[in-house]
This record gives C-alpha cells, sequence and structure tokens, in this order.
C-alpha cells in the first residue's frame, strides 16, 4: 500500500474557484494587504534612512570619536593628540565607507565692527566629501580647497549678520590649547545653507591645517567622523572600534548616542506606524475570517460526507487552512510583486511626503526635505512574509477547529 | 457464521429538551456477504442504527463490532481511519464531493486507502463500467449527473475499496423506479459477483422484496427478522 496522500492542494484550489466572486474578493484584500505592508515597511525603513542620513550626513556622522569627556563640553583642551593609531584602526575595519579627521570650536567672529558667536567646523575637503553634505549646502561662491589657505564658507544667515560678501575678511578669536587667544583674519569663498536653522546663523568651515593653526594643536584633532557602509551596518562598525581604542582616553559614539533625539524621533515614528499597521491587520484578519466561516458554513454536509468517506477531523481542517493558505500566496506573489515596483519607483523618483504633513514635522527638525526614497531589504520583506502568513493562519484557525470539532452525524444530516 | 457486524443491545436516546428513545435494546448479528434490508415506519430508527453501525454517531447504550473490532469504543480518529478501511457509504443524496469529477471521487476513496497510483488509475473506470455509468459521464462533475447517476457513482465510490460493509441509507428514495430498480439490481450484483455486505434501509417495498434478510423496526426494537431463500 502506498502512503495516504490526500490531494489537499487539488482540492483546495478547485473549491476556492466555486464561489469566484467571493474568492476575487477575498484575493483583493489579501494582494493589497501584502502589497500596502511589504511597500510601507520598505518606503518607511528608506524615510528612516533618509532622514536619518540627512542628520548624520550634516551633524554627527555614524560614529564619532573624540578624546573622553569633549562631548560634554566641546573643551579646545580636549583634543587627540595622535590621530595616527586610531585612523589606522579605522582603515582596518570592516564595513567602514569613510572618515574624516575634522576641529570643532566656537569662535568670535567680528566684521566691520559687528561680532557674533560662531562655529567653527574643520576638516579635510578631500576627506570630509566622504562622510558629509557640507559641499552641497553652498549657496554662493566656491567650496573649501584643500590646497589653500585662509579660507572659510559661512553660513549664509551669519554672513548677512555680519554684512559679509564673497571676497570679504572675516576675523575670527578662539582659545587656543596652549592657553592663549588665537586669532587670524580669514576670505570668505562661499556662503552655505545648511537647512538647520542653529547652523545658519553660526557655522564656519575651514581647512582642517587652518584650525590646527589657530588653535595650536600641531597634528591633533578634536574629532574622528566615520560612516558606515550601511546604516545597518553601524552598531557593528562601533563595536569594532571601540574594542580598538583606549577607552580611558577616548569616547566612541554612535549617532544614536550622539543624537538621541533624533533616535527617539524615528522609534517613535516606528511604534505609530506599526500601531497603524496592526489596526490593517485586525481588519484584514477579521474580514478573511469572515470569508473562510461562510465558505466552510456553506458546505458542512459536504464536509460530513468527507468524514464518512474517512478523513479525519485534522485533514479536514488542513483543507481548510490549505485554502486560505493557498490564497495567502498567490495574494503575496503579486502583491508583493506590486510592491517590488512601487518600491522602485520609490527609490527612484521618491515620494513626496508634503501633502501628508511631513513639511511641519520635519521642519521641527530643521530640515526642509519632503522627498523620501524607499529602500528594498530582505529583513522587511521577511517581516512582510511572516505577516501575511500569520494573519492568514490566525484567520483561518478559528473556522478549521470548528470544521475539525464538527460531529459527522450533524454534518450529514445538514442541508 | 462469519459475523461481519455484532451489534448487542444498542440504545439511543436524543437528549434536546425532551428525551427521545430512538433505539431500545437491539441486537442482530450480519453475516459476511449478506443483503440486508432495515425497514420500518418514519421515526423508527432506521437512520440512527446505520449512523452507529457506521461510526458516525455514538450509542447511548450497547456495543457494536466490526469484524470483532469494537466500533462503540473507538476515538474519532480511529473511527475515521475504520470508515476509510472497512465501510463504504451511500446516502439519499448529494453523497458526491462538489469539485471532483465522478472518476475523481471514486479514486478518492482509493486515495484515503493508499492505493497505490497504477491501480488507482484503473479501478475506478472499472468499477464505474460495472456500475454502468458511460464512459463520457465519467469526467463530469456531480452537478451535471443526474440523480441516478449520482447514486451509481456513490454506489462505485462505496464498493471500490472492498469494504467489509456497505451501509446505505434510504440511496432510493430520490430516484424513480427505473432507477431505483436499476440501482437494485447493481448493488445485487455486486453483493454476488464481489461477496460485498450490504446494509441498506429502506421504505421502498421494491426494495425490501429483493432481501435475502429483511429486519423491520418499530419505534427502536427489531419487531421481525426474516430471512428469505
Ligand atoms: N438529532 C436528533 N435529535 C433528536 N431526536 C432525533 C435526532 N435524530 C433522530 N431523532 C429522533 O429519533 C427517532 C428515530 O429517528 P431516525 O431518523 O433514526 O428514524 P428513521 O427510521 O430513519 O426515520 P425516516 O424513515 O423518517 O428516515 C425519531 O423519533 C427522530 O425524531
Ligand atoms: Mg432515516
Amino acid at each position: 500500500m502506498a502512503a495516504v496522500r490526500i490531494p489537499f492542494l487539488k482540492l483546495a484550489w478547485r473549491n476556492l474557484w466555486r464561489n469566484k466572486r467571493r474568492t476575487i474578493l477575498t484575493l483583493g484584500a489579501m494582494t493589497f494587504y501584502s502589497w500596502m505592508l511589504l511597500w510601507f515597511l520598505w518606503f518607511w525603513d528608506g524615510a528612516h534612512d533618509g532622514m536619518m542620513d540627512n542628520y548624520v550626513r550634516i551633524l554627527t556622522g555614524h560614529v564619532q570619536i573624540h578624546a573622553r569627556g569633549f562631548s560634554d563640553d566641546m573643551s579646545v583642551m580636549k583634543r587627540i593628540r595622535e590621530p595616527g593609531p586610531i585612523v589606522a584602526a579605522i582603515e582596518s575595519t570592516e564595513k567602514v565607507a569613510a572618515y574624516s579627521l575634522r576641529v570643532k570650536t566656537y569662535a568670535l567672529a567680528a566684521a566691520h565692527g559687528d561680532s557674533a558667536g560662531a562655529f567653527v567646523l574643520a576638516f579635510d575637503p578631500r576627506r570630509e566629501r566622504g562622510v558629509s553634505y557640507m559641499h552641497r549646502l553652498l549657496r554662493e561662491g566656491r567650496c573649501l580647497e584643500a590646497r589653500n589657505r585662509g579660507e572659510v564658507v559661512l553660513g549664509y544667515v551669519l554672513a548677512e549678520n555680519l554684512g559679509l560678501a564673497l571676497g570679504d575678511q572675516i576675523a575670527l578669536m578662539v582659545q587656543a590649547a596652549d592657553g592663549s587667544m588665537g586669532a587670524d583674519k580669514f576670505t570668505v569663498v562661499g556662503l552655505a545653507d545648511p537647512g538647520i536653522s542653529a547652523m545658519n546663523n553660526s557655522l564656519i568651515m575651514m581647512n582642517l591645517a587652518d584650525a590646527q593653526e589657530l588653535l595650536a594643536y600641531g597634528d591633533a584633532v578634536n574629532e574622528i567622523v566615520v560612516m558606515a557602509e550601511d546604516s545597518y551596518d553601524v552598531a557593528r562598525v562601533h563595536g569594532a572600534l571601540e574594542e580598538q581604542v583606549d577607552p580611558e582616553r577616548y569616547e566612541v559614539l554612535t549617532w544614536a548616542e550622539a543624537a538621541p533625539e533624533m533616535k527617539e524621533m524615528i522609534e517613535l515614528d516606528w511604534a505609530s506606524f506599526l500601531l497603524i499597521m496592526a489596526i490593517f491587520t485586525a481588519v484584514a484578519l477579521l474580514g478573511i475570517m469572515n470569508t473562510v466561516v461562510m465558505s466552510v458554513f456553506e458546505r458542512v454536509r459536504e464536509f460530513g460526507i468527507m468524514m464518512a468517506l474517512g478523513l479525519r477531523p485534522g485533514q479536514l481542517a488542513r483543507l481548510v487552512v490549505t485554502e486560505t493558505m493557498l490564497m495567502a500566496f498567490v495574494a503575496m506573489a503579486i502583491g508583493f510583486s506590486l510592491a517590488v515596483v512601487t518600491t522602485w519607483l520609490s527609490t527612484e523618483y521618491g515620494f513626496d511626503m508634503e501633502p501628508f504633513g511631513a513639511q511641519e514635522s520635519m521642519a521641527d527638525w530643521g530640515m526642509a526635505n519632503t522627498l523620501f526614497f524607499a529602500k528594498f531589504s530582505l529583513k522587511f520583506f521577511v517581516v512582510a512574509f511572516a505577516s501575511v502568513l500569520g494573519m492568514s493562519f490566525l484567520a483561518t484557525l478559528y473556522p478549521a477547529l470548528r470544521t475539525a470539532a464538527m460531529r459527522p452525524v450533524e454534518a450529514i444530516k445538514f442541508q | 457464521m462469519d459475523k461481519v457486524v455484532e451489534i448487542q443491545n444498542l440504545h439511543k436516546v436524543y437528549r434536546d429538551g425532551f428525551d427521545v428513545h430512538a433505539l431500545r435494546g437491539v441486537d442482530l448479528d450480519i453475516a459476511r456477504g449478506d443483503f440486508m434490508t432495515i425497514a420500518g415506519p418514519s421515526g423508527s430508527g432506521k437512520t440512527t442504527l446505520l449512523n452507529i453501525l457506521g461510526g458516525l454517531d455514538r450509542p447511548t447504550e450497547g456495543r457494536v463490532f466490526i469484524e470483532g473490532q469494537e466500533v462503540t469504543a473507538m476515538s474519532r480518529s480511529e473511527l475515521a481511519d475504520l470508515r476509510r478501511r472497512r465501510l463504504g457509504f451511500v446516502f439519499q443524496s448529494f453523497n458526491l464531493i462538489p469539485v471532483l469529477t465522478a472518476r475523481e471521487n471514486v479514486e478518492f476513496a482509493l486515495i484515503l486507502r493508499g492505493v497505490e497510483p497504477n491501480r488507482r488509475r484503473e479501478l475506478p473506470q472499472k468499477v464505474l463500467g460495472q456500475v454502468g455509468l458511460d464512459e463520457c459521464m465519467r469526467e463530469r462533475r456531480p452537478f451535471d449527473l443526474s440523480g441516478g447517476q449520482q447514486q451509481r457513482v456513490a454506489v462505485a465510490r462505496a464498493i471500490v475499496g472492498e469494504p467489509a460493509v456497505v451501509l446505505a441509507d434510504e440511496p432510493t428514495a430520490n430516484l424513480d423506479t427505473e432507477n431505483a430498480l436499476a440501482l437494485l439490481d447493481l448493488m445485487e450484483r455486486l453483493n454476488e459477483e464481489r461477496q460485498a455486505t450490504f446494509i441498506f434501509s429502506t421504505h421502498d417495498p421494491r426494495v425490501m422484496e429483493r432481501a435475502k434478510r429483511h429486519v423491520m423496526l418499530r419505534d427502536g426494537e427489531v419487531v421481525s427478522d426474516e430471512r428469505r431463500a
């Protein structure tokens, strides 16, 4: 005797086409659910990545290394005197995309008899391009060039406040590391719009060597910014770097530690997204359960006949589950394909969230950008796959158990 | 006598609202190869008895054995296995699985018995031939068959796996005389050729006449048990 192989799939497939209208409606709902779920997951992930990227690329990088305590008070005394070994460690770490050595300090800026507080950000322009968007923020003039000395690019509001135009001179005063006051004059070569209001009126960018001289730093820097290849790799890069530097002397921070408020915002946004998805899932689940219950109820007599033929209660339940799962797989095939297309479109062209009130909430973060881009990832594909399967299974569980619990006599008597 | 079915002191009380004593102590032995009818007025307990024999329902008291196995002591799954391996059913109407063709309905019984694929393909054709279903009808679904044709397919499905007993509850009730007699001829022939044991209930005097053994029920009790030569 061969093994008993009940053709569940064949039966399920044919059963589905008995009530075409209902099956197509259910399938449509499941397809819509699969599509929206996966697309939204990919889109939300991409949008958050974009937000984070914007933020990180302007301010924090993925990982920052400082002398211990620097992030608390930005004291010029807390510097990395010998960046060499740390740079060597960074270069030997996997998943690092780029890094940049920086000097950051507060300064007093003066021109035409006016003065203003300023924030100096100094770097090697060739390296900085890999980690930040500074070079993209230019409104007027040109970017810093590594081979020139004595040049600055100003936040455009700061320039307005001090009445400065391209080619003008600006005087800067800082506290130097040797306890003296450092002061020098610089030529304005460009005006930048960082898009974050606090920076528009204070940012001064200059070459690393100029700042090192101004602060009497020698070869020291006070920040090293590292970008990982992908946002998913940040934790890994952070961990690897933390192991390699002396924890007594240096602190290694992720962007989330350097800017916890951004991380919190993204988490909050995920939470509200998940809540909406949970409601969406519950609605889909109840709708599908309803149609499965109806389809089972119509076939009570038939199930009775099957029991008389010797199908076990569990096998009947399996038939009911198979029918729904079959629909789930067809729905996923179509819905996920649609999601791939719409996600691809929204990775290529972006999706403007402005009509959904993104403008206001992004402005709170000093970001004007409302155009977001989706991001493909296996992770969220798996999440969507598991959600659709899980939802369909839960929707069919109750009717399936009810079917298994039917008593044969009553089922057969049922007309 | 080679007993296929043994029924001992069977009682069935339906309890919904008030008690209905549908079977009141039925004792019967049924021999292999028998062709037995159970008759009696409406409400006398025929359906109740057949359902309990087939393990579709449980008695309130008493025991049933099929080929020595105690049906009344089996679990739901064991009952399903017993029905699958040793029993065939024919009900009054709508016996077939609507999404399967006539041939597939018969084949389904073989699949459930774990018959190997080769035999599974030949046997249904052979048996459908025996029950007189034209070849051109065999790939039709039940909806496209007449009531008589459906019943013949149901009989084919019931006997194809060579069960110990075929239980039929008023199999001819929904058929006209011609079709009813044809179905009876068929069952009689199968009974002779295959030594299949048939037990069926009926109101129909034409059916009673044909039985080798004839049991009468009234108010849940056996009132007569006759054997014809
Ligand atoms: N599920 C049930 N609940 C309550 N009473 C029932 C149930 N099934 C049957 N009965 C009662 O049990 C008695 C026997 O019914 P049964 O169906 O076995 O009779 P029958 O001989 O098959 O009748 P018929 O010739 O009308 O088919 C009847 O009085 C009937 O009303
Ligand atoms: Mg009856």
